[in-house]
């Protein structure tokens, strides 16, 4: 009787083993897809889309906020009269017949795209029409209430490659993880009839709306810059025309615009090119700008004094072959070290450069930060480099001292320029003050003192120099009545092919007010401007019309 | 402890069981909170809209507003001495 025993035992033993390894196949192995099967069942799973964080300027006021529109979409399996459909919702939709037909031609398909960024009055009136085998999706949109205001400043948004929303250029890009924010996929527990059970909650705590960046920029200096420049184009007949406005003190950029420029609620109308932001992409000789922070490293080593008087300047200069020239040509002699910015001496520049020397001259461009990156935070800076030491001629020495044979961006004489106006230091340009999380914490960002090329003496004498090329100069008619403001012109010429462009220069001026206690530091560039080449003629106007604008805005009163 | 277990449970299932039918109102309260959401979003658009420089400027062009030509200072600087 045992072996009979033994085999139903086995029987049964192989019996309940073959049962463990199926129940370890649907609970262990297929866990997993059973539990997702079930939950798509019982739950449904809702998209828990991030906002995206605005952009706003330093009164708050958001100038890249989002808004709501709706995707029209169809089923083409629920319409049965397609024709007599496109004809209605063409009335709506701005979409004529044609174009709603084709979509609603795949009667394979549950779901069509018939129109997308459609708004919420547009939606309500086709609700009200009761059209069959229509809806209507939720689209979170960027949106610009200042229009093309401070356009290559914010960039704009548009779709990366799996089709979610992405930041590009300028703000909108170098701030895109923090903006974006983190999208969950989260289950809603529903009843029978579909309606939520509250006693189940899926966790949802991995989903972020973005965060919220507030400039420094001031939208009403922005608006009137905006509009200067638009019309300067014009009036100058240039190519373009770019400036920033900064604060020396913090390097907040309160500021910053250039001319033409794009609508970033409809980019891809525009080419590639009008994203980017000259002031920041773009390479140029300073010419007579440089000027200045070639006297204060000069200054600063002790090799010159406002007074010194310079020996070389009564006549061309002649240097490895080449002739040094003024660009009034008038040459006066014994010129003292303020003369020759007053009068944008080219050969009372060489004569700083020559008692420089090369070494001092490379560090000095080093310390005021020529060759590297200001590190504002827009995405697409770039920077020349300094050409190596064993690469440079006498002559080099001679005209990188009157700002030609070097090339800068505006951004990088902008933040150098920082050091004179404000006591020796030179501070990294932002655009960012604070960073709001979705919570409403408030993150500083500190400002930075990049270097101190120069000390707070030579500052001062650099910043009189300049103030009495303002009083005593070409632009001394241009000046705001009882402010003393530093300045300094820049007619630069353009190398092309191996020369200089005999016709067109790049013209600008730099400068800050008032020079005792800056409360703005703005450098304007005007390219190729027709009407004049002169920086005198061109870029000094548009820097005094907003000098005087800023100076009114503040409040601040005439000193003089 | 076992009082507890077990006394603990019911507590558990009654409260389950009274909110398990509240999916109603809160469906509804989900609702409400949509609508508000979207007529926050509707409204702060309108509002940016309005506030932003670039329409008070057409507007104020419009009404006959020009931009001034010239600023006159009330103010000027006071003297820190002076000789009588």
């Amino acid at each position: 009787m045992n072996w009979r025993y033994r085999i139903i035992l086995y029987f049964f033993l192989f019996a309940f083993f073959l049962v463990a390894v199926r129940l370890f196949y649907w609970q262990v192995v297929r866990a997993e897809e059973l539990s997702n099967m079930g939950r798509a069942q019982y739950g449904r799973q809702v998209l828990l889309s991030a906002k995206r964080g605005e952009i706003k300027t330093s009164d708050s006021y958001s100038i890249a906020a989002n808004k709501i529109l709706y995707l029209l979409f169809a089923n083409p399996k629920l319409i049965k009269d397609k024709e007599d459909l496109s004809k209605r919702l063409s009335l709506y939709i701005n979409e004529d017949e044609a174009t709603i037909s084709a979509a609603l031609k795949y009667e394979d398909r549950y779901w069509v795209p018939v129109k997308s960024k459609l708004d919420s009055k547009i939606k309500e009136k086709i609700d009200s029409l009761s059209l069959p085998g229509i809806g209507f999706e939720e689209q979170s949109v960027r949106f610009y209430p200042e229009a093309s205001l401070a356009a290559k400043v914010l960039g704009f948004v548009g779709k990366d490659e799996y089709g979610s929303d992405k930041g590009y250029f300028g703000l909108e890009g170098f701030y895109d993880r923090q903006l974006r924010g983190k999208s969950e996929l989260a289950v809603v527990i529903q009843d029978a009839t579909g309606r939520p059970i509250l006693s189940k909650l899926e966790d949802v705590s991995g989903k972020s709306d973005g965060r919220s960046l507030i400039l420094h920029m001031d939208r009403s200096i922005q608006f009137l810059l905006d509009g200067i420049l638009k019309e300067s184009v014009l009036k100058y007949g240039a190519k373009g025309a770019m400036a920033a406005v900064m604060d020396p003190k913090t390097g907040g950029i309160i500021a910053m615009s250039s001319h033409p420029t794009f609508d970033p609620r409809e980019y891809e109308k525009y080419s590639d090119d009008f994203y980017k932001n000259p002031f920041i992409t773009d390479t140029y000789e300073p010419g007579s700008t440089f000027k200045p922070l070639i006297m204060a490293a000069a200054l600063d080593a002790g090799l010159v004094k406002a007074d010194t008087k310079c020996n070389i300047c009564a006549k061309p200069v002649e240097i490895g072959g080449y002739t040094i020239e003024t660009w009034n040509d008038k040459y006066a002699a014994n010129s003292t070290m303020a003369d020759v910015i007053k009068n944008s001496d080219n050969t009372g520049m060489v004569f700083v450069g020559q008692k420089l020397g090369l070494d001092l001259m490379i560090s000095y461009l080093e310390k005021f930060g020529f060759g590297q990156m200001t590190d504002i935070d827009l995405q697409g800076e770039v920077t020349p480099q300094i050409r190596p030491r064993d690469s440079w001629y006498p002559i080099d020495l001679a005209t990188a001292s009157f700002g030609q044979g070097i090339s800068v961006t505006p951004i990088e004489l902008l933040t150098a320029f920082s050091a004179i106006a404000n006591g020796g230091k030179r501070m990294e340009p932002h655009m960012v003050a604070r960073i709001e999380t979705p919570d409403g914490e408030i993150i500083d960002i500190e400002p930075k003192i990049l270097s101190r090329p120069i000390s707070e003496r030579a500052a001062k004498i650099t910043t009189e120099m300049m103030v009495n090329a303002v009083n005593n100069g070409e632009s001394k008619y241009l000046k705001p009545e009882g402010y003393r403001v530093a300045g300094k012109t820049g007619t630069a010429q353009i190398p092309v092919e191996g020369h200089y462009d005999p016709n067109k220069t790049i013209a600008s001026f730099v400068g800050f007010a008032p020079a005792d206690d800056p409360a703005f530091l703005m450098l304007v560039v005007v390219d190729r401007p027709s009407t004049s080449i002169y920086g005198s003629e061109t870029a000094a106007p548009i820097f005094f019309e907003a000098a005087q604008k800023i100076l009114t805005y503040y409040g601040i009163s005439p000193t003089e | 402890m076992l009082t507890l277990i077990i006394g603990l449970s019911i507590v558990k299932v009654s409260v389950e069981n009274s909110m398990s039918t509240t999916g109603a109102e809160l469906s509804h309260l989900q609702d409400e909170v949509d609508k508000y959401k979207k007529e926050n979003s509707l409204l702060k658009e309108r509002y940016l809209t309005s506030a932003s420089l670039t329409e008070i400027a057409s507007k104020a062009a419009t009404t006959g507003f020009a931009s001034s030509s010239s600023e006159i200072n009330l103010a000027g600087p006071l003297p820190l001495a002076v000789n009588r």
